[in-house]
């Protein structure tokens, strides 16, 4: 059926994708810095370096080292990191900082999502109202607002003011839980201010693009039909305007993870949110490379497979992409 | 244009801050932002935006650091036109092979988690401005490359292009005397807005203190801010009012930006494309 | 409510639409009447107001329109009737078929779907019965029950056209209003589908109204015309007739165009253009066109001549009835 092979070669693509860009990294660190400084660096326990040496071939010929690297990604071998020292840089980023990053990006955007699409369809259904208007003002100041600013004022008002959420950190240090679900409330209670940031950064986006497509899906022929067969208004906006309104949103999602990638990274440092964000601003003031560049990968797998994700919900929801 | 209130505002916006990007360091003398105050003092009428961590006048630095963060934003926003508008122009007007590598390429910069490139590309080469600008030029050319291939194409099907290709125009000729002048509206407008969205991510960089901190710009006085828990304090002044700066730039250049592109659209929303 | 009982009747209708600067009168002062089993096309150009006068008997005028004069359906005015009863009227009294655009169906759901939601917007009955009904229809208008999984960009446009009109009949209508319906089909399949809406309309009584511009389709399907021009009624009779003996002039420069086919006369297109109907117009609309005009039209607006049993809004109806003004096919 034609979903099947539109996903499988989707799925190509993206394999392709992520293997181009992650070499692209390992280029541009070898290219521009110190091949042998990139994975080998001060503090590293005695006797690590000439182990690094051996695995990444670190002196030997460009082309061997890029086999080896691609070699002990398979074995899960990324380096050790510099500022942990010595603790394998996959051990650094997986799992809990990856999650926490996942977690925060996932929510924020569900978050926004929610608000957003519902309020653009609406307002691609009465263009020009006190509604749209008002809404789509405050969308082009939102989109304009630095994403790390937006995360220092939520902080300070929510955090700081109200003492609603807490100033900051994944869950509060030092303290024991008795049980699993006072451990996932306080984790909860730590990501509403980060979560919230990340969605109010999006939502004036998310709301111009569904807004104009809404307004466009809204206009054509098959509205009129159901109007005059008045299956309700209802309806109207939220089968046939969500269904065909989504599409370039789905498609705007490639462009848009860029975008949820800073907003992530800011926003994590902004809230000390221990995610991969806030690791990347830690490795850099650290030249940490080996976790940069390992993040730099993490990263790419997340932005792939939302892009991935997103194309195949395009694929289920409309039907003509199927066959080409 | 002048009808639109928003296009008027960005342009008195833009206005005001170029003049102060060209003379801020000439009304705020340097001596003035190195003298210290009491630290962390809220806004008052000998400081309207307070003081910061350890007692400088914050209105005195953003004046000052105008400077830094729009030449950078402008030149960082010059050249990622520049990259753009080549790839645009050679994608959609020779078409075949090259467009479609092209593309290609577009699309996997696009997906390559760009601002952690850039971050990794200051990291290796050095917190320098100069880095900053190439860093932010590298991972934001992709958006004008599609806008301006889009144009390409279909001022490449017009008539008039047609005609001059049949009359052996060389591709050069062409591109400069039928294309590019149909594209000036959509040039100009997304030359304000990259530099409007370089200004951002400068401010992004220099916040996590990645690039140059020991020169002011609206960025690094937020990183300054941060770094001494202007947030814990409740300081508030020192993140609205550098904040405040960021968002009107963009705000005004922004709304330039759209006047400006329905302003030189050559079609006029009426119709006719006009042939030089 | 037997056979040839009024259905419809509207009277005195004006549609205006309004917008920043202007007011486009769309439909001006329009009488029609309807009576069961009849059905009655709606002939003229493109922008005479004649799909305007459609939407607004089925109630789908956009927000900016306004409506005046009366709309009666079965003795009720159905011009500002409140939404709810308007519902039990729309689709279920009175459907509509659209012309075959790209995008008459919402191109993301399968076309089986599609019909059975608008079912179930106005009878809760289980979703499997809705289904059967579907297909019901499906067969009826001549379409292979699998049909129903298609998508709309899937099947040919005839294929579709069969759909709009399946589900136009889903909840038995009695009136039909057919908008275009073979505009932008293969000549073969207009035929097709020509002959399917006589039949069904045949099969179950119901009473029909034919938009297109083409008078030779018009001649076909209907039983009596109407002709528009301007948002205006010019002429309307029984269709034999009124193709036989045009008693408008803008009806003898359409059915010119139509004839010149069979004579091998050089075609006669219609100089000028409509006028501009957000101007008030004096006089008569087609003055500026008409090849009888004389001052008086270019002064006042031309009543309803009574000819026959027909009428015609004409000073010179009666005399072109009687071929005192003269109409020559060969005239140039």
């Amino acid at each position: 059926m034609g979903l099947a092979t539109y996903a499988a070669r989707r799925a190509v693509t993206s394999v392709i994708l992520f293997f181009v860009s992650v070499s692209i990294a390992f280029f541009i660190f070898r290219l521009l810095g110190n091949p042998v400084a990139i994975m080998v660096g001060p503090g590293l326990p005695p006797g690590a370096a000439q182990v690094l040496t051996a695995e990444f071939g670190l002196n030997k010929p460009l082309w061997l080292q890029f086999v080896l690297f691609w070699r002990n990604f398979f074995h899960g071998n990324l380096g050790d990191s510099f500022v942990y020292t010595g603790t394998p840089v996959l051990q650094v980023i997986f799992p809990t900082r990856f999650i926490n990053t996942v977690v925060l990006m996932g929510s924020g955007m569900l978050l926004s999502y929610l608000v957003s699409i519902p309020l653009g369809l609406l307002a691609g259904r009465r263009y020009g109202s006190m509604l749209d208007r008002g809404f789509s003002g405050l969308s082009v100041v939102l989109i304009s607002l630095p994403a790390f600013w937006l995360a220092l004022i939520i902080l300070l008002v929510l955090g700081f003011y109200l003492g609603w959420i807490p100033l900051g950190g994944t869950v509060t240090l030092n303290r024991t839980f008795s049980s699993w679900w006072s451990y996932a409330a306080n984790y909860m209670h730590h990501l509403i201010g980060p979560m919230i940031s990340i969605a109010v950064f999006f939502f004036g986006s998310n709301f111009l693009i569904t807004r104009a497509s809404s307004a466009n899906v809204l206009r054509e022929n098959f509205i009129r039909t159901f109007e005059a067969a008045d299956v309700g208004e209802g309806t109207i906006v939220f089968r046939h305007g969500l269904r065909n309104a989504i599409l370039p949103e789905l498609s705007f999602m490639a462009v848009q993870m860029s975008f949820l990638v800073a907003g992530a990274i800011f926003t994590e440092s902004v809230f000390s949110w221990d995610g991969m964000g806030s690791l990347i601003y830690l490795a850099v003031q650290n030249s940490d490379y080996p976790v940069l560049q390992a993040t730099f990968i993490f990263i790419a797998i997340v932005v792939i497979a939302s892009n991935y994700i997103a194309d195949i919900l395009y694929g289920l929801i409309d039907p003509r992409v199927r066959y080409d | 244009m002048l009808r639109s209130p928003p296009a008027v505002a960005g342009f008195i916006g833009t206005l005001s801050f170029t003049v102060l990007a060209i003379f801020g360091p000439l009304i705020v003398g340097q001596q003035q932002i190195l003298n210290t105050y009491t630290p962390f003092s809220p806004p008052s009428l000998a400081h309207p935006f307070g003081t910061d961590y350890a007692g400088h006048d914050i209105l005195s630095l953003l004046i000052y650091g105008t400077q830094r963060s729009v030449l950078i934003g402008f030149l960082a926003g010059l050249f990622t036109m520049v990259i753009g508008i080549l790839v645009g122009l050679v994608a959609g007007y020779l078409g075949g092979v090259l467009e479609e590598f092209l593309m290609r390429v577009t699309d996997l910069f696009i997906i390559m988690p760009s601002i952690v490139l850039a971050i990794i590309l200051v990291s290796l080469l050095g917190p320098s401005d100069y880095n900053i600008i190439l860093a932010i030029s590298l991972t934001s050319w992709m958006s004008v490359a599609r806008i301006i291939r889009s144009d390409t194409l279909t001022l490449k099907s017009r008539t008039f292009v047609e005609a001059a290709k049949i009359s052996g125009a060389r591709t050069f000729y062409v591109l400069r005397r039928h294309i590019l002048p149909n594209e000036v509206h959509m040039i100009t407008s997304n030359t304000l807005l990259a530099v409007a969205g370089a200004v951002v991510i400068e401010a992004g960089l220099n916040f996590l203190g990645i690039g140059n901190v020991s020169q002011v710009s609206w960025g690094i006085v937020l990183y300054q801010a941060e770094l001494n828990g202007a947030v814990v304090t409740g300081a508030w002044w020192d993140i609205v009012f550098p904040g405040l700066f960021i968002t009107l730039f963009v705000l005004s250049v922004s709304l330039l930006g759209r006047g400006l592109e329905r302003l030189l659209d050559p079609r006029g929303g009426v119709g006719g494309v006009r042939a030089r | 409510m037997s056979e040839g009982d009024v259905l419809l009747e509207v009277r005195d209708l004006c549609v205006v639409y309004k917008s920043l600067d202007a007011r486009i009168r769309a439909v001006d002062h329009v009488d029609l009447t309807l009576r069961r089993g009849e059905t009655l096309a709606l002939v003229g150009e493109s922008g005479c107001g004649k799909s305007t006068l459609g939407n607004a008997i089925i109630g789908i005028l956009p927000a900016n329109a306004e409506v005046s004069g009366e709309i009666l359906f079965e003795g009720v005015n159905i011009v500002s009737l409140p939404r709810k009863r308007m519902r039990r009227i729309r689709w279920e009294k009175i459907a509509m078929v659209f012309q075959n655009a790209q995008n008459s169906l919402d191109p993301t759901l399968r076309v089986g779907d599609q019909l059975v939601e608008v079912i179930l917007a106005h009878r809760s009955i289980p979703r499997v019965e809705a289904q059967r009904r579907v297909k019901e229809l499906f067969s009826l208008v001549g379409l292979p029950p699998d049909y129903y999984r298609s998508y709309p960009h899937e099947l040919s446009g005839g294929s579709r056209q069969r759909v709009i009109i399946a589900m136009a009949l889903l909840l038995n209508p009695q009136l039909l209003i057919a908008d275009e319906p073979t505009t932008g089909l293969d000549v073969s399949v207009q035929l097709q589908i020509l002959n399917l809406l006589k039949d069904i309309k045949q099969r179950f009584q119901m009473s029909m109204i034919f938009i297109t511009h083409d008078i030779a389709v018009a001649n076909y399907v209907s039983d009596r015309m109407a002709v528009m021009y301007a948002g205006q009624i010019v002429e309307a009779a029984p269709s034999q007739a009124l193709l036989a003996k045009p008693l408008h002039p803008y009806t003898i420069a359409l059915t010119e165009s139509l004839l010149t086919l069979d004579r091998r006369v050089k075609k006669q297109p219609i100089a000028g253009f409509p006028p501009d109907l957000s101007k008030t117009i004096t006089g008569c609309r087609f003055a500026e066109r008409c090849r009888f005009a004389v001052d008086e039209c270019r002064r006042e607006e031309p009543p309803m001549v009574d000819v026959d049993g027909r009428v015609s809004k004409c000073f010179f109806a009666e005399q072109i009835s009687n071929k005192v003004v003269g109409y020559d096919y060969r005239r140039d």
